[in-house]
């Protein structure tokens, strides 16, 4: 007990000790694993796969083609969410009738729809961008709509009396208030979107990180299938990073 | 809305505006989803489906119990990054270790039932150590004041006040399993509801595939709408105080 | 800094109705009175009188559903430039400085970044707060946050001030302070002010009329004028006509809340009645 009160005193630096350790821990787990069975590549073959698919830049070419339908699914989902969610936030009738609607569409796995889209759309990116919409707009409205509800109602008056045109105060109070909770919105919704457009891939398209995974999977090629897994956890975790330094940034 | 939509959809496949192929008609899925019902191998699907999620959400839930319990009695700062980290790591899309399992275990459940245990591990990890260390120390003091054994205490106080608690992540984490379980049937599987969904779009079974979708959203709705009501009624409960 | 135009209001006939979960609630009820212009009236009642609904229509947020508000004679519907709001909490922006938040009005308005920035470190010399203009109001005390949000209410010269309890939520030294800041900015500014508080010992020393509210519905029961001089002394408790003015006004409300207690609710009171025996039992 005494151990964890003195450190308790020194909590500044434990955080990072504590996710560096982590970190270390699961990079010697990974050896570990990796020497005991052939079918997962060691960090050092991952590595050098990684270092060739940038180089001959089939890698990179492959993420830029996931990370521009995401960007893309993102955008549409980010639209529509911010609509849909001031339309439920402001209107109480709406908001009792559409929420439960909302939360049993968040429930589905979207990914069903995949064949769909791809029947209307075509193998092509744009089946990618609709999936990644269809995915995204869920945890964005949620969050939009939870941080909308989040602004003092004495702010929306404050700012109505002020004077101003309606949208004025609607931008610079309401929607600014809600900012913070959009922006968590925003992140689940990259991530989500990164996510389904990998996985659609996978499943069937003409470009992108899942079409290398699944061709590396097809092939057997066991170092380059954990290259194109380790390239997609990297590219999803600096997208919530960037997000999240955002947040930190407004701080409200 | 929704029926009108569906209304919509049959007018327009009767009229012919929508390629048959593509669309179909809420009347022939409707047949469909009938006789997929009775089909054998449609319930050996439903099954498979069935048993990843359970085997997946069940070993996710003790794990996640197991340690969210004992972080909860960790000192505050050390819970503090052990849950910051956890929190963090939720963020991790665990789906895309698929592939690899698959190349270790086969074409087996084991891929499924393990990355499912994991995604359903955080959620109910971290809502276990939240819940049980704010349950207040009120708590505490008047199970001692009761006297109560220790088994009288985590029955009769204990669990009833933490599961309101704890129960939105066991939530969460249900629907979590759900969804990557289809999600994983769907890319690569033998047998279950996604992998149902993707065999027919390759055979070209439309109808089918639409009946198997209806069938999962039913599926998912009805089962999000129970664990809604659940919640809902578990937090009044656990208004007084 | 010459002073503006004030505004006289009058309301004739006033009711607002609105339904609730529990049913339609008439939360004023055949309200009439006159607030003079370039005066300070404060507004007492018991809780759930219909105080704040009076000022939401006085600021044209909400529309009464009967009888009408004039302001200067003319029927007023919509919201007024001309008139600004003071809320219990200060609601200030948590992401803007003191001196944007006190700036908002006008940049709502579309005045130029020079301009209204340079009106507002005026206004925040005025309230005493010239320091904190780069501030955020989460390293401001309550009292500081009041004064700034109190700032930001004059930034647009308003000739209606609407003051909503904003004392409220402060302590009873800082209260007392405010009271006295707030008359000396309200002589400078000479605007008419509706001011509704539960504490008469406040609305006594800020005020030249005292409207006391009847309990739901509301209307006003009676309005009692506040003959003391101006400037009001520091001292004006030990004042015996202060305490005169008090122990009617504590009577006035005392019969209010007795009345609710009963559980006895009249239809509608007007000024004058004193002391309603509807509900007394026979």
């Amino acid at each position: 007990m005494s151990l964890s009160v003195s450190l308790s005193r020194r909590v500044p630096w434990q955080g990072p000790l504590l996710g560096t350790g982590v970190a270390i821990a699961a990079l010697l787990l990974w050896l570990l694993v990796s020497s005991l069975t052939p079918y997962i590549a060691s960090p050092g073959s991952t590595l050098s796969a990684i270092a060739e698919g940038v180089r001959s830049g089939f890698l990179t070419s492959a993420a830029r083609a996931s990370l521009s339908a995401t960007l893309a699914g993102f955008a549409l989902a980010s639209a529509v969410s911010l609509g849909l969610s001031y339309m439920l936030a402001a209107n109480s009738f709406l908001g009792k009738v559409f929420t439960p609607v909302l939360h049993s569409y968040g429930s589905l796995p979207h990914i069903i729809f995949l064949p769909i889209l791809l029947m209307v759309f075509g193998t092509g990116t744009s089946s990618k961008v609709a999936m990644a919409a269809l995915v995204a707009v869920f945890p964005m409205t949620v969050n939009m709509i939870g941080g909308l509800a989040a602004v003092p109602r004495t702010w929306l008056k404050m700012g109505r009396v002020s004077g101003g045109s309606r949208l004025r105060v609607i931008a610079k109070v309401h929607v600014r208030g809600a900012l913070p909770s959009m922006l968590v919105g925003l992140r689940l919704g990259f991530g989500s979107a990164f996510l389904a457009v990998v996985i659609s891939e996978f499943f069937g398209s003409d470009s992108g990180l899942g079409v290398a995974m699944a061709a590396a999977y097809g092939s057997l090629d066991y170092a380059k299938l954990s290259a194109v897994v380790v390239m997609t956890l990297l590219i999803s975790l600096l997208g919530n990073s960037v997000i999240r330094l955002v947040e930190r940034r407004l701080d409200t | 809305m929704l029926l009108g939509l569906v209304a919509a959809w049959e007018v327009a496949g009767r009229a012919g505006a929508l390629d048959p192929l593509t669309w179909s008609r809420p009347s022939v899925i409707g047949l469909e989803a009938g006789r997929l019902v009775n089909e054998t191998e449609f319930i050996w699907d439903v099954e498979s489906s069935i048993l990843n999620i359970a085997y997946g959400f069940s070993v996710g839930v003790a794990a996640g119990a197991l340690v969210g319990a004992t972080f909860s009695r960790a000192p505050t700062a050390i819970r503090g990054s052990l849950l910051g980290w956890l929190a963090a790591v939720q963020g991790i899309p665990f789906i895309v270790f698929y592939p690899v399992l698959l190349t270790v275990f086969g074409l087996t459940r084991m891929p499924i039932v393990s990355i499912v245990a994991l995604v359903v591990f955080i959620p109910v990890t971290l809502s276990v150590a939240i819940g049980l260390s704010s349950i207040s120390n009120e708590y505490l003091r008047l199970s001692r004041v009761l006297l109560l054994s220790r088994r009288q205490a985590i029955l009769k106080i204990y669990l009833p006040a933490a599961v309101p608690l704890v129960f939105p992540g066991l939530r969460l984490g249900f629907s979590l399993a759900l969804i990557s379980t289809i999600g994983m049937e769907f890319i690569v599987a033998s047998k279950g509801l996604g992998y149902r969904v993707a065999e027919s779009y390759h055979a070209f079974a439309v109808e089918q595939m639409y009946a198997v979708i209806v069938w999962i959203c039913a599926g998912a709705v009805v089962v999000n709408s129970l664990l809604s009501w659940i919640e809902g009624r578990l937090r009044q409960d656990a208004v007084t105080t | 800094m010459s002073a503006p135009v004030a505004n006289e209001i009058r309301f004739e006939g006033l009711g607002l109705e609105y339904t609730t979960k529990a049913g339609p609630i008439q939360a004023i009820k055949n309200l009439t009175g006159t607030v003079p212009a370039g005066k300070f009236v404060s507004l007492i009642g018991p809780s759930g009188c219909g105080k704040s609904s009076l000022l939401d229509i006085a600021s044209s947020l909400v529309r009464p559903t009967s009888g009408s508000m004039l302001v200067d004679g003319k029927e007023v519907r919509e919201p007024r430039a001309s008139t600004s709001m003071v809320f219990q909490e200060a609601a200030l922006l948590p992401w803007r400085t003191i001196l944007d938040n006190v700036a908002f009005p006008l940049e709502v308005r579309g005045v130029g970044k020079r301009a209204r920035h340079d009106r507002a470190r005026e206004l925040l010399r005025t309230v005493g707060l010239e320091g904190f203009a780069e501030q955020r109001p989460n390293s401001l005390s309550g009292g500081m946050r009041q004064r700034a949000a109190i700032a930001r209410a004059l930034s647009t010269e308003p000739t209606l001030l609407l003051m909503d309890e904003p004392f409220g939520a402060l302590d009873q030294q800082t209260r007392m302070i405010m009271c006295t800041q707030l008359t000396e900015i309200w002589e400078q500014f000479g605007c008419t002010v509706l001011f509704v508080t539960h504490d008469i010992g406040e609305a006594i020393a800020l005020s030249d009329l005292v409207w006391v509210m009847s309990r739901r519905p509301g209307s006003i029961k009676r309005e009692v004028v506040v003959d003391l001089p101006r400037p009001r002394a520091a001292d004006l408790p030990t004042n015996p006509r202060f305490q005169e003015l008090e122990a009617e006004l504590w009577s006035l409300l005392r019969e209010e809340a007795d009345a609710m207690h009963r559980g006895t609710w009249t239809g509608s009171a007007t000024k004058d009645r004193t002391h309603s025996t509807a509900g007394d039992p026979v």
